[in-house]
C-alpha cells in the first residue's frame, strides 16, 4: 500500500480510537479541566490533521501516481531479524540473559550474512558472555537467571 | 559576573573530584564511540547509559550523560571526513569538504581542524552558558502557567518546522508523542488514563524505552537494509605525524570557528535540532564571506571548520533553555530532562539557586570534557577509526544486545523491552514513510508538563482562554509559533503568485 496513504489512515485510527476511550473519562468544566479533556482534545486534533493528510495525498494521487514510492514492509532480514528479537524477549526469563543473549546474538549474526557456523558460534559465546561479565558480574546488575541459575 | 566566575571555580572543585573526573572520562569516551558509530546517535547512546547512573550521585549522573551529548558532536566528524557517512546528522555538512580533503590525502588535517575548533567553539559556548544561564534564569521566574504553555507550543511547532519532513506531518508525529505522554496517572488528579487494569501501564509509557526504540533499534533495522553501503568501505587512517595542519590550514580556519562558535551559540537557544540547523547555517555563511566560494565542496578547510565549530556551540547553548526553563527544545536534551527527573531534580528557573552544586559541577564538567575529547580526538582518532573496520554482520548484534540489556535494566522490566521493540518496528516503518521520531519523543517528554501547565492556566483564569493571549510575554510566543505556522503556507502562495507572474 502506499505509504503517503497507510500513514494517515494508521494516524486517524489511533486518535480515533484515543478520542473514544478519552471521552470516557471525567470532562471537567474548562473552570476546572478533568483528566478526559486534554486527550480527548488531541485525539480530535490528531483525527483532523490525519483527514488533512488524507485528503491532500488523495487530491495530489493524480499528480503523484507515477514515481510513487511504495511501502516496503516485508523485508526479509529485518523482518527476521525481528522475529529473533520478539522470540528472544519472550523466552528472557524463562531461558535466562546469558542463553537468550546467546541465541539472539547467533540469531542476528547467521541473520546479517555470516556464513561459517564456527566464526558464528564462538563470536555469539564471546559476545553474550562478554556482557554476562560485564552487567551481571561487575555492575550487579541482576537479569533473569532463568532454568540454568546462571 | 564575579559572583559566575567564584561559582564556576567551585564548580572546579566538584568537577574535579576523582569521581566525577572518571565519569566525564566515561561520558566523553562513549560520546566519541556514539559520534563515531553509524546507526548509534547521542539519543539512544545517552538513553541507554541511564540505567548505569542509577547508583551514582545526581551530579556525577549529569556529568556523564551530558558528556555523552557533546563528546558525540566530536566523533561524527570522524566518519564523515573519512567515509563519506556521517556518523551523527550534524556532521553530515562535514562530509563535503571533509570527505573531499581525505579525498585529496588531507585527512589529517581535516580531523585536526574539526577537533581544535570543536574545542574552541564548545569552550567558547561553555563560557556563554556561564554568564546567560543566571541572568536568564531569573528573568524566568516571571514565566507562569501560560507562558509555559505557549513556549512549549512554540518549540513543538519550530521543531516540527525544522526537523526536514512535512510541517503536517511532524505535529502528528507530535500529537502522538502528547497522547502516549497520557498513558498512567492523570498528573493533576491521579486518576488512571489508558491503563486498560495494566499495573505496568499505570505507571506511564517509559520514554527511555521509546527513545531506545525510535532511535536504537529503528536505526538499526533500518541499517541492515544498507549491507555493504558506505560503512564497511575500506579506510586509510592517517597517522599522529600526519594530523598536523599547516600554518595557511589555521589561518583560513580561525574566523571560520569563531563564526561558527557564534552562529552555533545563537541557534543552540532556540527551539529545534540546534546542532544539525547550526551546521549548516555556519556552512552557508562561510560561503558567504569566502573570497573563494568555488572552492567549497572540492575540500575547502572553512567548510570543515566551520561547521563543526557551529555543533558544539549550539550543543552547550542548548544546555541554557534545559537548565533554566526546564524545557528541553531537542530531543538530546529531552532525555537529559528525564534523566534528570529520574534523579529527583527538576529543572527551572530555580535549578541554580537550589541545586549549585549540581549546575556549576556539570558546567564546570563541559571545560574538562571538552579538553578531555580534544586530547580524544587527536591523538586517538586511529584508534577510534579502526573500529569502523569491525564487519556490521558482528556490530549490530551486539547493538541490539545493549539495547535489550539496557532497557530492561531501567526497571528490571519485560515489558518495556516489548515496548522499546514496538518503537523500534514503529521507528524503522516512520522512516519509512517519512515520519520524524524527533517530535514525538519530545511530545513525549514534555506532554506532562504542557497538560499540567495548560489546566492550570485554565484554572487560574476561570475558564477563559484569553490568559494565553493578555500576558505579553505568552502572546509573543504565540504569535512566533503563528508566524512558524502560517510560513509553508505564506511561501506556498508567494510561488504561486510567482508563477502566475512567469505566465504572465
Amino acid at each position: 500500500m502506499r505509504a503517503e496513504i497507510l500513514g494517515p489512515i494508521v494516524l486517524l485510527i489511533f486518535g480515533g480510537l484515543t478520542t473514544a476511550v478519552s471521552s470516557k473519562m471525567p470532562m471537567g468544566t474548562l473552570r476546572a479541566p478533568g483528566s478526559g479533556m486534554f486527550p480527548v482534545a488531541l485525539g480530535g486534533l490528531l483525527m483532523v490533521m490525519s483527514a488533512i493528510a488524507i485528503l491532500r495525498t488523495l487530491l495530489g494521487e493524480r499528480r503523484r501516481r507515477e514515481g510513487a514510492t511504495r511501502l516496503h514492509i516485508t523485508r526479509s532480514k529485518v523482518g527476521l531479524a525481528l522475529l529473533v528479537m520478539i522470540l528472544v524477549t519472550a523466552i528472557l526469563n524463562w531461558a535466562g540473559y546469558p542463553l537468550a543473549a546467546f541465541l539472539m546474538v547467533l540469531g542476528l549474526v547467521r541473520i546479517l550474512g555470516e556464513k561459517g557456523w564456527v566464526t558464528s558460534l564462538v563470536f555469539s559465546v564471546m559476545a553474550a558472555g562478554g556482557a554476562h561479565l560485564v552487567f551481571v558480574t561487575w555492575l550487579k546488575v541482576p537479569l533473569p537467571k532463568g532454568f540454568l541459575g546462571l | 559576573m564575579l559572583d559566575s566566575l567564584s561559582h564556576l571555580l567551585e564548580g572546579f572543585s566538584i568537577a574535579t573530584t576523582l569521581d566525577n573526573f572518571f565519569y566525564c572520562l566515561i561520558g566523553a569516551i562513549v560520546g566519541t564511540l556514539v559520534g563515531v558509530l553509524p546507526g548509534v546517535g547521542p539519543i539512544a547512546g545517552i538513553a541507554l547509559l541511564i540505567p548505569a547512573t542509577f547508583s551514582l550521585s545526581h551530579t556525577s549522573a549529569i556529568i556523564m550523560l551530558a558528556g555523552i551529548y557533546y563528546g558525540a558532536m566530536y566523533g561524527g566528524s570522524t566518519t564523515s571526513i573519512l567515509l563519506n557517512v556521517p556518523g551523527e546528522t550534524a556532521s553530515v555538512i562535514t562530509c563535503i569538504d571533509g570527505y573531499k580533503m581525505a579525498q585529496q590525502g588531507r585527512a589529517g588535517p581535516a580531523l585536526a581542524i574539526a577537533a581544535i575548533g570543536s574545542f574552541i567553539a564548545g569552550t567558547l559556548g561553555i563560557c556563554g552558558l556561564v554568564f546567560l544561564a543566571p541572568p536568564l534564569a531569573e528573568a524566568a521566574l516571571a514565566f507562569g502557567p501560560p507562558e509555559y504553555f505557549s513556549l512549549m507550543v512554540f518549540g513543538f511547532l519550530v521543531l516540527s518546522n525544522v526537523t526536514g519532513g512535512s510541517l503536517l506531518n511532524s505535529l502528528m508525529m507530535a500529537l502522538v508523542g502528547l497522547i502516549i505522554g497520557c498513558v498512567g496517572m492523570d498528573p493533576v488528579t491521579g486518576t488512571p488514563r489508558f491503563s486498560f487494569g495494566s499495573a505496568s501501564l499505570l505507571g506511564g509509557i517509559e520514554f527511555v524505552a521509546v527513545a531506545i526504540g525510535l532511535f536504537g533499534i529503528g536505526e538499526v533495522l533500518a541499517n541492515m537494509e544498507k549491507a555493504g553501503e558506505g560503512w564497511e568501505k575500506p579506510i586509510s587512517v592517517p597517522s599522529l605525524r600526519e594530523l598536523y595542519p599547516t600554518l595557511d590550514d589555521l589561518k583560513r580556519s580561525i574566523g571560520a570557528i569563531l563564526r561558527g562558535a557564534a552562529v552555533g551559540f545563537g541557534v543552540g537557544l532556540v527551539p529545534g535540532p540546534a546542532p544539525v540547523i547550526a551546521t549548516y547555517s555556519s556552512y552557508m555563511l562561510e560561503r558567504k564571506v569566502s573570497r573563494h566560494p568555488e572552492k567549497f565542496g572540492h575540500g575547502a578547510i572553512e567548510g570543515v571548520a566551520g561547521p563543526e565549530s557551529a555543533n558544539n556551540s549550539a550543543c552547550q547553548a542548548a544546555f541554557i533553555p534545559l537548565f533554566v526553563l526546564g524545557i528541553p527544545f531537542a530531543p538530546p536534551t529531552a532525555i537529559l530532562l528525564g534523566a534528570l527527573l529520574i534523579h529527583g531534580i527538576t529543572p527551572g528557573p530555580t535549578l541554580i539557586s537550589e541545586h549549585p552544586h549540581l549546575f556549576w559541577g556539570v558546567v564546570a564538567s563541559m571545560y574538562i570534557g571538552n579538553f578531555m575529547l580534544l586530547l580524544l580526538n587527536l591523538p586517538f582518532v586511529p584508534l577510534f577509526a579502526s573500529i569502523l573496520r569491525i564487519p556490521k554482520n558482528y556490530l549490530i548484534p551486539l547493538i541490539v544486545l545493549f539495547c535489550i540489556t539496557g532497557m530492561y535494566t531501567v526497571n528490571n522490566s519485560i515489558f518495556d523491552v516489548w515496548v522499546m521493540l514496538a518503537f523500534g518496528l514503529a521507528g524503522y516503518l516512520m522512516r519509512k514513510a517519512s515520519y520524524e521520531g524527533a517530535p514525538l519523543l519530545l511530545a513525549l517528554v514534555l506532554g506532562p508538563k504542557l497538560e499540567v501547565a495548560f489546566r492550570q492556566s485554565l484554572m487560574i483564569s476561570h475558564g477563559s482562554f484569553g490568559v494565553f493571549v493578555s500576558r505579553p510575554i505568552s502572546l509573543a510566543f504565540l504569535l512566533g509559533a503563528a508566524v512558524f505556522l502560517m510560513y509553508p503556507v505564506l511561501k506556498g502562495v508567494v510561488r504561486l503568485a510567482r508563477k502566475e507572474e512567469g505566465k504572465g
